[in-house]
């Protein structure tokens, strides 16, 4: 059953289900109905007359709607069904399912229809694990309403489950004896609701507000920028991209009314700090809002003391917060969870890109104390070993995660000979990070914060950083940055994608920078698609290796944008056209990573598998390559544009963005294809292909646009 | 940003916040003003604990509270000296929180590091 699953979610709800929409969960398939991190159904099924219908269909109608048709039967397809069952499935706080069974013979007929239900109520964490719970589980019937429900003290949560048709409900499930004339039907809707303890729950029905989420999402599209060019693939691309989204948006309860985009569907359906930055500054031109909802909710939830149980410092940005029970109970650290030594920085960077492209002072104002935490953590806290360099090591040596820079893997920071690292590792994008984050609050503390003392000393301590990072960091032999500084004080010495990041942040000197472009467009990094995550050659690189050596979609479009930084637009429209290129191969919507071989070898990018798509960095690293493409940059309350758009054989002669949101209020973007890059075209890529993925037209249908 | 004094053991729900106004000003809450309702339950009474630009005041009532947050008294004295995790409790069931849940979530600031 594994990648048969279907999703639909809203907010941090989710369901999890087979195409047939039942839920019969296992160690092996997490299916289920999903709120607050936390499995509030398990069990699902539905049979006719005992046997679980085949199924004919599933279409994906939105991303909180889904419809599965069905028959009874074997499956066999010479067979004429006399039946033809529908379910049709919106998530809300809990999911309503509409069930219509027909009867297409000319008899009427009686069936006994039943809906199996249970729950396991395990945590997000232990899902994939047999673990017994600490609390008891129970059920009951009453008033044709079926409650399911699991206690640990005063931790309650709760299942319920009704039908519009009367039922006879048993702890078990819901049943219904149904008599149906011919060429007649039968309907009922079974709402499953939940409750989430003292937690207010998003939406007060169990299917939320359809109507009007559509009215949302189509307002959403409405008001995000027009894209017209003449390579179709990327309208499609970034249709695909603004739908996912709008399905990645999170409600946090601490910023009432706005949304900040999750990490990924299903899985990661909460605020975390890099992913939700990241993603925020991705698609900063085309829907601002996210970025300031994200400032505003990490601001709320900034560390307070020391506490090494959940790597909190004072000042320091969260990586993860959770809501199940093992988080509750303080049996994983996530409530919240700040075992991330780059958020930080990343959250200054934000403030300010996000100040700067809005013409936004007052979000400077309101968020001043936050960001001076933020630079108090940098310096009093970030360096563990005192070697002026942000590192980490974590405080929480049973649950805490062991490597706190976007590679999170436990083995992503290796030596070229393929021995791991020790710890604190001072990975080199974080320095780029923090002196990017001290020039921009630089400019915080002279513009808006009055405070000119301090925007000297942050530029001081700024260009210190950068001209020690120079120095420390470089490799004479290997004509490289450095991967990292470990705890030994080692230069951990593979080549990797992070260099890119030290263009984005503009810490790198000129000449070594020129020397990062050389390396990322050479065959060690390049893969065709784009850069690779490790170089090919180095002792740890694997093609299908997690951050050793595939190509993530997120990482390129920070290096496109660090290498436009550097005014290697050509390099920068090359990896654009390359990522964007891959993405035709996966209908529009970019995976979180795919293999690194080469594409001469393979001829598609080669999928890697994992837990959640879309994922939110990924979503949103066509928006980051559109900008970069077209040379955004805000200029006070106008709008700068510099296109240096890739020429590709199949298209991108030209480029219309219509609408741009920032402090000019709307503004239009034209380019024209100026730039030869050194990409296959993609029609002579696709000619090869013998088997793997094949690009569709359905992106936009999938998408749920209408 | 909070006191980094533990604070002696409080026998009783007045003496916890007495301590939290002893305290004085928090300076990562200057930005913030509002009234916290506090009721002890079972029957153990109610307070009204008002953070004016960061600095806390009992007030003896109030027409207005941002945040009411209910919980037994046991619980609140150990989340009012720092040795119970405000989250923690709260997604344990084991506190209430309604209102401004982002001012809730505030009184994390106002209370010392745990002993």
């Amino acid at each position: 059953m594994s990648g048969q699953t279907v999703s639909i979610l809203e907010g941090n709800t989710f369901v999890v289900s087979d195409r047939a929409g039942n839920l019969d969960a296992s160690l092996s398939d997490p299916l289920g109905l999903f709120a607050w991190d936390t499995r509030y159904l398990s069990r699902w099924i539905l049979t006719v007359d005992g046997t679980v219908p085949n199924v004919l269909s599933t279409d994906d109608l939105h991303y909180y709607e889904v419809q599965f048709f069905l028959v009874p039967g074997t499956g066999t397809i010479y067979v004429d069904a006399e039946l033809s069952i529908i379910r049709k499935r919106a998530v809300g706080s809990g999911f309503s399912e509409d069930l219509l069974i027909r009867n297409e013979s000319a008899k009427p007929i009686k069936l006994h229809v039943q809906i199996e239900a249970g729950a396991d109520f395990a945590d997000l964490f232990e899902v994939k694990d047999a673990q017994p719970k600490k609390g008891q589980l129970y059920q009951s019937a009453h008033d044709g309403r079926l409650t399911l429900g699991y206690r640990r003290g005063t931790f309650v949560r709760e299942t319920f489950i009704t039908s519009t048709a009367p039922a006879h409900v048993d702890r078990d499930g819901l049943s219904f004896e149904v008599h149906i004339e011919s060429h007649g039907e039968w309907s009922t809707r079974i709402d499953v609701d939940i409750s989430v303890g003292a937690l207010p729950t998003a939406v007060s029905h169990a299917d939320g507000d359809r109507p009007q989420r559509g009215k949302d999402l189509s307002a959403w599209l409405k008001g995000a920028p027009v894209l017209r060019s003449d390579w179709e693939p990327l309208s499609r691309i970034y249709t695909r991209s603004l739908v996912d989204l709008a399905a990645l948006r999170f409600e946090p309860r601490v910023v009432p009314g706005g949304a900040l985009p999750a990490a990924g569907l299903p899985w990661f359906m909460s605020i975390f700090g890099r992913d939700s930055v990241i993603t925020s500054l991705q698609a900063l031109p085309f829907v601002p809002e996210l970025a300031r909802t994200t400032l505003h909710a990490l601001a709320r939830w900034q560390g307070t003391r020391v506490d090494d149980f959940r790597d909190e410092e004072p000042g320091k940005i969260l990586h993860e917060l959770r809501y199940g029970e093992l988080s509750a109970f303080e049996e994983r650290p996530h409530s919240p969870y700040y075992g991330a030594a780059d958020a930080t920085p990343l959250f200054l960077i934000l403030l300010d890109e996000y100040s700067a492209w809005m013409a936004d002072d007052e979000i400077v104002r309101e968020l001043e104390l936050e960001a001076r935490a933020a630079l108090t953590w940098i310096d009093a806290y970030g360096d563990h070993n005192g070697d002026g360099y942000v590192d980490y090591e974590r405080r929480n040596p049973e649950t805490g995660l062991d490597n706190q820079c976007w590679k999170d893997s436990w083995n992503s920071i290796l030596f070229a000979d393929g021995s791991n690292s020790r710890l604190p590792r001072a990975t080199c994008e974080i320095q780029g990070y923090v002196y990017d984050a001290k020039m921009r609050s630089a400019r915080l503390a002279r513009r808006v914060w009055n405070d000119p003392d301090l925007a000297n000393r942050l530029e001081q301590s700024a260009a210190d950083l950068k001209a020690r990072f120079n120095r420390d960091y470089w490799m004479d032999d290997r004509g490289c940055f450095a991967l990292a500084i470990d705890g030994d004080g080692r230069l951990v010495d593979s080549i990797t994608s992070n260099i890119g990041h030290l263009l984005w942040s503009g810490i790198a000197d000129e000449d070594k920078a020129a020397r990062c472009v050389e390396l990322m467009m050479g065959d060690s990094l390049w893969s065709g698609w784009g850069v690779r995550t490790m170089a090919e050659g180095e002792g740890g690189y694997n093609p299908i290796g997690y951050h050793l050596g595939t190509v993530w979609p997120h990482d390129n479009s920070i290096i496109a944008s660090g290498l436009a930084r550097y005014g290697y637009r050509k390099e920068s429209a090359r990896v654009a056209a390359g990522v964007l290129q891959a993405a035709v191969f996966f209908d529009g919507r970019l995976p979180e990573a795919f293999a690194g071989f080469a594409r001469r070898l393979t001829q598609y990018p080669v999928l890697y598998p994992t837990a959640c798509s879309p994922q939110a960095w990924a979503t949103g690293a066509p928006l980051m390559f559109l900008r970069a493409m077209l040379g955004l940059e805000p200029v006070g309350r106008k709008l700068l544009v510099a296109p240096e758009l890739p020429l590709l054989a199949e298209g991108g002669g030209w480029l219309e963005l219509l609408g741009i949101p920032g402090g000019w209020g709307r503004a239009d973007a034209f380019g024209r294809g100026q730039v030869e890059v050194d990409v296959e075209p993609l029609e002579t890529t696709m000619r090869g292909v013998t088997s793997g993925p094949a690009p569709t037209g359905h992106a936009a249908k999938a998408a749920g646009v209408s | 940003m909070m006191s980094t004094t533990p604070a002696k053991k409080a026998s009783n729900v007045p003496e916890a916040l007495d301590q939290i106004v002893a305290a004085g000003e928090v300076p990562s809450l200057r930005r913030a003003s509002g009234t916290y309702e506090i009721e002890i339950e079972p029957g153990g009474g109610r307070w009204f604990l008002r953070v004016d630009h960061g600095k806390p005041t009992l007030e003896a009532e109030t027409t207005h509270s941002d945040c009411a947050i209910k919980c037994n008294e046991a619980d609140f004295i150990d989340i009012a000296q720092g040795r119970q995790n405000l989250v923690t409790a709260f997604m344990q069931g084991r506190v209430k929180c309604s209102g401004d849940l982002a001012f809730a979530l505030d009184l994390r600031r106002l209370v010392p590091v745990a002993a």
